[in-house]
């Protein structure tokens, strides 16, 4: 079984955790104040972090299983989860279009920051035409951190192809969202791609949106499980602490199940978490229980979010603490597109 | 399906509704019923409202100043002004401290504030909980030392709601450390405009603020602010805190906030989703149980037949039911309820981006309504009351 982290894999999770503890107090679950904060990417992309998601012919040093590693870390951290999470995603489609194209190495550096949009997050998708005359029109909502992307990694079901952010036909609709983030719905017109730009057509690019969509998923779900252990320890460690009627409030047996409960869950957030890395890691395409992963992921962390506050009490509810962040941050991950409720609604078989 | 409400009743419940309708002004009505944050302005809009009516403590004795409502008044009263928008009636003034003065409280004391409350001139906040002593009330350390004609006050109350909009504050202080905890503790009024007093704010999980923690540095408050008998607080409190839980049921919140799920669904296109039907379903049979149960209990009040652990089934299920409905209103907006600006929310800002914002309110309100299962007596120490006092477990 290729279960546990190899020995690599297990110094990358200790250091990525290190950084994000180091920074607890201070900024890393606190929202990014709108924009992303150049300095915090400068600091992830010379720690090499963005090499976990792509293997060596591609520039970096690992694949599915170390970027949900780095994801996992992050987790913690809201504010570089998302970052990079989207940036993890361009990556994927970029190395499965072609492993030598010259995006990859200006995003691996930090140079270039880029956000990968899968076809499951747009609606009314179309690439219209072909050669120097292809054309994409429809909309994607939510795009994070959309005024500083360089570069949007498209996957369609047939064709790969990068946008440059500033093209004309893209219209924005910027707002500060639910995480801290700024988010902007966008709306492309008749965006013309330009040839160099389109890395694949037909059959390799649906390995590549199939890449993308697993590894969104993997990075979704790993960021959860980051989140959630952290929301779960912290309320370990408070239980243990807060003294009402004379005992710590971890020693009333109604207060111990619930903390099992969510203990149990982490647990099962772990296994799924563990299922979707193994799934990128060994490229199999998204199906059905990739699906039920995402949805069982975030299903459980929003219990272990809404537990933490409870078992806060008045202080759980105060933006003092990481509780309210951590559920603004796991409801993003239901709600936005291409997230848990989209994997419901396609499991249940329902349009979008 | 009817309980049988008697005619008086019914003719009450019309001429409430027609009130509430011809009286409630319709911003305030569209901020409540949007979830948006309200302002002191608009509380005190609406109460100066009822106040004129002569309703903002319709249940209090006729010599107090109120209309001897029956609880099945005051129950009707609540449900259709909440279902048609209204403003919660802040009950600091008019369900927690009011009753207290006049049951326990010397007659300067009830010539002095019940007025106030009844013409909804003094705003009231409640400094019951501290930082270590929030279930455990009884730990309470805010002291007040005798001094002369004075207590002086010392120690901090905190998460007290609304203390920045207020001007008097009812607070639980200990005036004997060598007993019993509960036996130590003491009844005060005090106004907030005394020196000494600071009001320090506290940002919530929504992003508005009304929760804040209230400092007392030898804060001197004359004795005749001292509620009944010296260390005979802890009475009048429980006395409060049976009021505080009555208030919980929430049936025409709930049932406002089921049509507002319903408007969302469809302007979400959803309204014939069979998953959404069955949630829907299910929270309006939740509703459904909790309305039923409250009328049976308000009859065994009424006949004076109530258990005495009535408050907590209601507050235990009334609190839940309102959080499902809330979070459930942002899952069924989806993607549309990603775009949140706690700046903008306070500041109601409402273009130019009207459209991106216009859930926001929803959003909010649902983070906020995780806090009914923690204030009030948190749902687990309900639990504890209902497993010890109804089922004689422990
Ligand atoms: C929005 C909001 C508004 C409020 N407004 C006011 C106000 O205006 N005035 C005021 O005085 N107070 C107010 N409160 C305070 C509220 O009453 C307290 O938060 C509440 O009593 C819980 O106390 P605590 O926060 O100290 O939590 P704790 O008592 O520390 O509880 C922490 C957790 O432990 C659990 N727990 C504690 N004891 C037990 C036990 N024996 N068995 C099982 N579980 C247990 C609790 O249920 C909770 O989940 C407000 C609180 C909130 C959130």
């Amino acid at each position: 079984m290729k279960i546990t982290l190899n020995e690599e894999q297990s110094i990358l999770a200790q250091s990525v955790a290190r950084f994000v503890d180091d920074r607890r107090d201070a900024v890393s679950w606190r929202p990014a104040d709108r924009g992303l904060d150049p300095e915090i990417w400068r600091e992830v992309a010379a720690l090499g972090w963005l090499g976990a998601g792509v293997g060596e012919a591609a520039g970096g040093f690992g694949g599915g299983r170390a970027m949900s590693v780095v994801m996992e870390g992050a987790g913690a951290g809201i504010r570089y989860a998302e970052p990079l999470s989207q940036v993890f995603v361009a990556l994927a489609i970029l190395e499965s279009a072609d492993a030598e194209n010259p995006y990859l190495s200006e995003i691996l550096s930090g140079e270039a920051f880029a956000c990968g949009l899968i076809a499951d997050m747009g609606t009314g998708i179309e690439a219209i035409g072909s050669g120097d005359d292809c054309r994409i029109s429809g909309a994607f909502k939510a795009v994070p951190y959309f005024e500083q992307v360089d570069h949007l990694v498209l996957a369609l079901p047939d064709l790969i192809c990068v946008l440059d952010a500033q093209a004309a036909g893209i219209d924005t609709q910027t707002y500060p969202a639910l995480d801290g983030a700024t988010r902007a719905d966008l709306s492309l017109d008749n965006v013309q791609v330009k040839s160099v730009a389109v890395l694949a057509k037909g059959e390799s690019a649906s390995v590549a949106l199939n890449r993308g969509r697993v590894f969104h998923a993997a990075a979704v779900t790993a960021e959860a499980s980051g989140l959630a252990a952290k929301l779960f320890e912290d309320t370990l460690a408070y239980v243990k602490q807060r003294t009402q009627f004379g005992r710590p409030i971890g020693e009333f047996q109604a207060v111990q199940h619930r903390l099992a409960d969510m203990f149990v869950a982490l647990e099962e957030i772990r296994s799924l978490s563990l299922a979707t890395a193994r799934a990128a890691e060994d490229g199999v395409p998204a199906d059905r229980r990739l699906s039920q992963a995402v949805v069982g992921v975030i299903d459980r962390a929003l219990h272990i979010a809404r537990e933490a506050i409870q078992l806060h009490g008045g202080v759980g509810m105060t933006e003092d603490l990481p509780m309210g962040a951590g559920l603004r941050r796991l409801k993003v991950l239901q709600l936005m597109p291409a997230g848990a409720q989209t994997h419901r609604r396609t499991l249940t078989g329902r349009a979008t | 399906m009817d309980v049988g409400w008697s005619s008086a009743d019914q003719a009450f419940r019309q001429e409430v509704r027609e009130f509430t309708q011809a009286k409630l002004p319709a911003e305030i009505r569209d901020k409540v019923i949007a979830g948006r944050p309200l302002e002191r302005s608009d509380h005190m809009q609406w109460q100066d409202i009822l106040a004129e009516k002569g309703w903002i403590a319709g249940f209090w004795p006729s010599k107090f100043g109120g209309h001897d409502w029956t609880p099945a008044q005051s129950y009707i009263f609540q449900e259709e002004t909440t279902y048609a928008g209204a403003p919660w009636l802040l009950p600091f003034g008019v369900n927690y401290v009011g009753p207290v003065i006049y049951t326990y409280g010397s007659e300067a004391q009830k010539a002095r504030h019940l007025p106030g409350i009844v013409s909804n001139e003094v705003f009231w906040c409640q400094g019951y909980s501290e930082p270590n002593a929030g279930s455990d009330l009884a730990q309470l350390s805010t002291r007040a030392d005798r001094d002369g004609d004075a207590y002086v006050v010392n120690g901090s109350k905190i998460w007290t709601s609304m203390a920045h909009w207020a001007d008097w504050i009812f607070a639980l202080v200990r005036t004997d450390s060598q007993v019993k905890p509960q036996r130590g503790i003491s009844f005060l009024l005090i106004d907030l405009r005394t020196p000494g007093i600071t009001v320090r704010p506290i940002r919530s999980i929504e992003g508005a603020h009304h929760l804040n923690q209230v400092f007392f540095d030898n804060v001197r408050v004359p004795v005749e602010n001292l509620v009944g008998e010296e260390n005979a607080g802890w009475g009048y409190a429980k006395f409060l805190l049976g009021h505080e839980r009555v208030l919980s049921a929430e049936i025409g919140k709930g049932k406002r906030m089921l049509d507002r799920l319903r408007s969302v669904a469809s302007a979400q296109g959803r309204s014939d989703d069979p998953g959404y039907l069955e949630r829907l379903n299910q929270l309006e049979t939740d509703l459904l149980a909790l309305e039923w149960t409250t009328l049976r209990m308000l009859d065994a009040v009424m006949d004076g037949s109530a258990p005495g652990f009535e408050a907590s089934v209601l507050k235990l299920r009334g609190s839940t039911i309102v959080q499902r409905i809330a979070e459930y209103t942002v899952d069924t907006l989806g993607p549309a309820a990603l775009s949140f600006d706690p700046a903008g929310l306070e500041q109601q800002v409402n273009d130019p981006n009207a459209e991106l914002y216009r859930n926001m309110g929803i959003v909010s309100e649902f983070l906020f309504q995780r806090a009914p299962t923690i204030w009030g007596g948190s749902n687990e120490i309900q639990r504890n009351i209902i497993a010890k006092h109804a089922l004689g477990l422990g």
